[in-house]
């Protein structure tokens, strides 16, 4: 039995990590149908029935504009796994950029870099998020990009420590020796190496970002109405948390799921990564 | 535990220790609230501009700068700025021109209150269960723990906040919807401090259970448990002495990390709950584009990271004999 | 030599037929499989194999510290002082650990908690099993770490495991083990993690020790040089089993068993033609079979140069040559070899 087929039986046996996987799948499909399966133009208002509760025409309600909820939650998903995806990305490439470049290069350029990292990671993620956001304005590439942000100096972290490894080792000197360029063995050794374990932590953390993009449209520092995210909902649906609570319920309630999966898939993957830690 | 005499500490390094992490803890104060002066410096517009609107002239707009103290060159700004944080002078709001180190001595107190009694509630819950479910590994009590701290962990502490409020204050009218109670009045306090705080412990406490169990888990594998039972000790003194002992070292850091979180989070649910605090003047700040504000509320939060940090490492050191020698 | 009539109460502890499995994914690891020896009072006996041989595994059943997950003992008895500690409940079994009956680890340095002082870890097994104070406790610790020659010893109560050197810290483990007097030491390969030239002075400590208080020790190891040195009697086990048991001078003059011969033709020996580097050690060929999947019938014949069809075929019973002297072998008791 080869590593990669006894990686997925490893796998398939996390009951925790295959439900994550089911659950984010499904969510994932939403997302990608939505346009097929939401029953009503997300912004679509319809003053005749605002706030309505649950009922056969609107599953999960209307909100204060007539507006169907489920359609609006449905639509949401696109939104949530866009920045989740994109926002880890970016924070992946930047991040693992800085802490390849600190640790490859040494001397001062690795210290600046990684005591400005060490700065930015000492502080609560939502509040330098809430900051950058605040310098970069609201929207949906903006988020993105200050999620992104929010995210590189851990990826930097994360990407510094196997860099001075590598770059210890024999086989980068000598390759040096015969003339290998830089950039050569930075892509040859050291990226394929430190790879996996940020694949890993990037699957993760799109659980965080979601939760990120959440918090900060919830601030409205995010996407704002009329575009639907999860976050914005929820802000909305304080108001008339009393009378219409649904409108807060279900767009917190996807949040739940979406993360949970993510968070599911991720701890099965650590199971897999370190199999001492098996719970 | 062992019986170390106060005197022996001292000798073992603990002193010095702790003089040491104090002193590195000032520069990275001193860089952080350097990075938040010019961040908050980049940010688009200006307050003269919010307040004078995006109409007014210039030669208004020069005016009112030149009177919010905005007008110097920028590292004047920052001189002023440094001198004022030495005296405990935050400026003065961009706004309304009040002080604003009086305006973040009112509200600290209840952002303190909330995070304070968070981390305490997540400490005193998280760390039992996360004991519990590591000693009945894979049986139901295990099985529920830790989809529990899982769904904690998944859970954004503003939805969170949201449900509890919709029970407890809106269909049970048992606790106030808004503010944060009069801080003088511990009995009213409490009435507003507990859904607010309940959010966040509950939190905090899916976080420590998690780290907990998996500590405790580790430890056991370790040869030094093999021996202490070999030795025939109590299985007690096994858990409690030297499993529990060992586990907690990575927990007591993680402690420090998870309350940063907090911090993060007592923005979001004192949002939700209208509770008068840092995160609300910080976001009020932003609305408002007074700057000034939001730099000392910053500061503020960055000195409070500081100090968790400091506490964090002082507690590790303690529990930790080998970390002291460094 | 005693004769193999000798009644029960002349021996220490008798283990009878002990099965020692572990339960894993990729299959059952009969670790230790019908294992049966005997130790006397006051007698050093070594327990020798290659890694993975289930010498420690039998050493750990003895105490009861085969942890469950994955591993258990699913047959056989181990009778101690007239009761059989495979069947006494857990209270019991800890009022022997550590007292009448205590184990050297390997690995000092993670066998001892880094976060107690030597002293409490020392001095708990006092308070565990005497009943007395801590000040008391500490008192005894400090006494017996003189006794193992440690300098300072009224210092040392107060310092950690990582301030002591890896000699220092085994005669920490030995303090511990021999804390309360006991009967029997089990020594699982007690100076494998230390310098040659501290091994030999922590092994001539404990033995010191152990005829001064008449202790026996199973002196588990894989090294034979230490074996010839202190141990009056010597089990050579293999995969799980048992192949040869002799008093000390016949395993080495007179080794029966293939693999125990093969052991004691890979040592080069001062003056041979091997040590002088004109002739090549021999060595044992092939590899020791992985614990879950051993070959039909004798586990050694793969690799055993003597090896016949009844070999293939069937296990080879361990009979009783001689007074003392056992051997699990077709070939010899056959009478072939």
């Amino acid at each position: 039995m080869n590593a990669h087929s006894k990686l997925w039986r490893t796998f398939k046996n996390n009951k925790t990590a295959v439900v994550g996987a089911v659950m984010a799948l499904i969510v994932l499909l939403t997302a990608v149908c939505a346009f097929v399966i939401a029953p009503y133009d997300p912004l679509e208002q319809d003053v005749f029935h605002r706030l309505t509760p649950p009922e056969r025409s609107h599953l999960l309600g209307t909100d204060e504009y007539g507006r169907d909820v489920l359609s609006r939650v449905i639509w949401g998903t696109q939104i949530s796994l866009t920045v989740g995806f994109f926002s880890v990305l970016l924070g992946m490439v930047l991040g693992t950029t800085m802490g390849v470049a600190a640790g490859y290069s040494g001397g001062l350029t690795d210290s600046i870099i990684m005591r400005v990292v060490d700065v930015l990671l000492s502080f609560p993620t939502l509040i330098t998020g809430i900051l950058i956001a605040a310098i970069l304005g609201s929207g949906l590439v903006k988020l993105i990009i200050t999620i992104g942000i929010v995210f590189a100096p851990r990826f930097a972290r994360m990407a510094y420590g196997p860099t001075l490894a590598v770059k210890e080792m024999e086989y980068v000197s000598s390759a040096k020796v015969i003339g290998a360029g830089s950039l050569r063995i930075i892509t040859r050794h050291i990226l394929p190496n430190i790879f996996g374990e940020i694949m890993v932590a990037g699957t993760l953390w799109m659980g965080t970002a979601i939760m990120a993009e959440a918090s900060l449209s919830f601030l409205g520092l995010g996407v704002s109405p009329p575009t639907p995210t999860w976050g914005n909902m929820i802000k909305s649906g304080i108001d008339v948390l009393a009378s219409a609570p649904w409108l807060s319920l279900f767009p917190g309630a996807s949040i739940l799921i979406t993360v949970l999966a993510f968070n599911m898939i991720g701890d099965g993957l650590r199971d897999i990564a370190d199999p001492k830690l098996r719970a | 535990m062992s019986p170390v005499p106060i005197s022996y500490c001292r000798e073992h390094g603990m002193l010095k220790y702790a003089i040491r992490r104090i002193l590195i803890s000032i520069p990275i104060l001193l860089a952080v609230v350097t990075l938040i002066f010019f961040l908050v410096r980049s940010m688009p517009g200006g307050p003269a501009v919010a307040v004078l609107g995006d109409y007014a002239s210039k030669e208004t707009i020069e005016a009112l700068e030149k009177e919010m103290g905005l007008d110097i060159p920028i590292w004047q700004q920052y001189l002023v700025f440094l001198r004022g944080l030495l005296s405990g002078d935050l400026g003065k709001s961009l706004i309304n021109g009040m002080p604003i180190a009086p305006q973040v001595a009112r509200v600290l107190p209840y952002t303190l209150e909330l995070t304070l009694s968070s981390a305490i509630f997540g400490i005193l819950f998280g760390i039992p269960l996360g004991v519990f479910t590591a000693l009945r590994r894979n049986r139901m009590f295990d099985y529920v723990g830790r989809t529990l701290s899982l769904a904690g962990i998944s859970l954004p502490s503003f939805f969170l906040g949201i449900l509890m409020m919709l029970v407890f204050s809106v269909k049970l009218d048992l606790f106030p919807v808004v503010g944060g109670g009069d801080i003088r009045d511990p009995i009213d306090s409490l009435h507003h401090l507990f859904l607010p705080g309940l959010t966040l412990g509950l939190m905090m406490t899916a976080y420590i259970t998690r780290t907990t169990r998996s500590s405790i888990l580790n430890v056991l594998r370790e040869d030094y448990v093999r021996t202490a039972r070999a030795k025939g000790m109590r299985e007690r003194i096994v858990i409690y002495g030297h499993t529990l002992r060992n586990a907690l070292l990575p927990v007591v850091s993680l402690i420090g990390v998870y309350a940063i979180v907090l911090i993060g989070s007592s923005v979001l649910v004192e949002i939700v709950f209208s509770r008068p605090g840092l995160g609300k003047m910080m976001v009020g700040a932003i609305g408002r584009r007074d700057y000034m504000t939001l730099q000392s509320v910053m500061v503020v939060y960055a000195g409070l990271v500081v100090i968790i940090n400091l506490l964090t490492d002082l507690s590790y050191g303690l529990i930790d004999p080998r970390i002291r020698y460094d | 030599m005693v004769s193999p009539t000798t009644s029960v109460n002349s021996h220490l502890l008798t283990i009878e037929n002990l099965r020692t499995y572990f339960y894993l994914p990729e299959g059952t690891v009969q670790a230790v499989d019908d294992v049966s020896f005997r130790v006397r009072k006051a007698e050093i006996v070594g327990l020798v194999g290659e890694s993975g041989c289930g010498k420690s595994v039998t050493a750990l059943s003895i105490l009861g510290l085969i942890p469950w997950p994955p591993g258990r003992i699913v047959g056989g008895r181990i009778i101690f002082q007239g009761s059989d500690l495979t069947r006494l409940p857990p209270q019991k079994l800890r009022d022997i650990r550590g007292n009448k009956i205590s184990m050297i680890f390997q690995e000092p340095m993670t066998s001892l908690n880094p976060v107690y002082t030597l002293g409490h870890q020392i001095a708990e097994v006092y308070m565990e099993h005497q009943a007395v104070s801590k000040k008391e406790a500490l008192n005894r610790a400090k006494d017996m770490l003189d006794k193992l020659r440690i300098p300072a010893p009224a210092k040392r109560i107060y310092e950690y495991p990582h301030n002591l050197s890896g000699g220092m810290r085994q005669r920490v483990m030995i303090a511990m083990a021999l804390a309360c007097n006991p009967q029997l030491i089990l020594a699982d390969e007690p100076t494998t993690a230390l310098d040659v030239t501290i091994q030999a002075q922590i092994l001539e400590l404990t033995v010191e020790l152990q005829r001064s208080l008449s202790t026996s020790i199973l002196l588990i190891t894989h090294n034979l040089g230490i074996v010839a040195e202190y141990a009056q009697r010597v089990i050579v086990m293999y995969a799980g089993k048992i192949v040869e048991e002799a008093p000390v001078i016949q395993i080495f003059e007179e080794p029966l068993h293939p693999y125990t011969i093969g052991l004691l033709n890979s040592i080069p020996k001062l003056g041979s033609k091997a040590a002088v580097g004109k002739r090549r050690l021999s060595e044992i060929p092939g590899m020791v079979p992985s614990l879950n999947d051993l070959p039909q019938g004798c586990s050694f014949h793969p690799r055993c140069a003597a090896a016949r069809s009844v070999c293939r075929a069937n296990e080879p019973e361990i009979v009783e040559i001689s007074p003392g002297r056992r051997v699990a072998c077709w070939a010899v008791t056959d009478g072939w070899s």
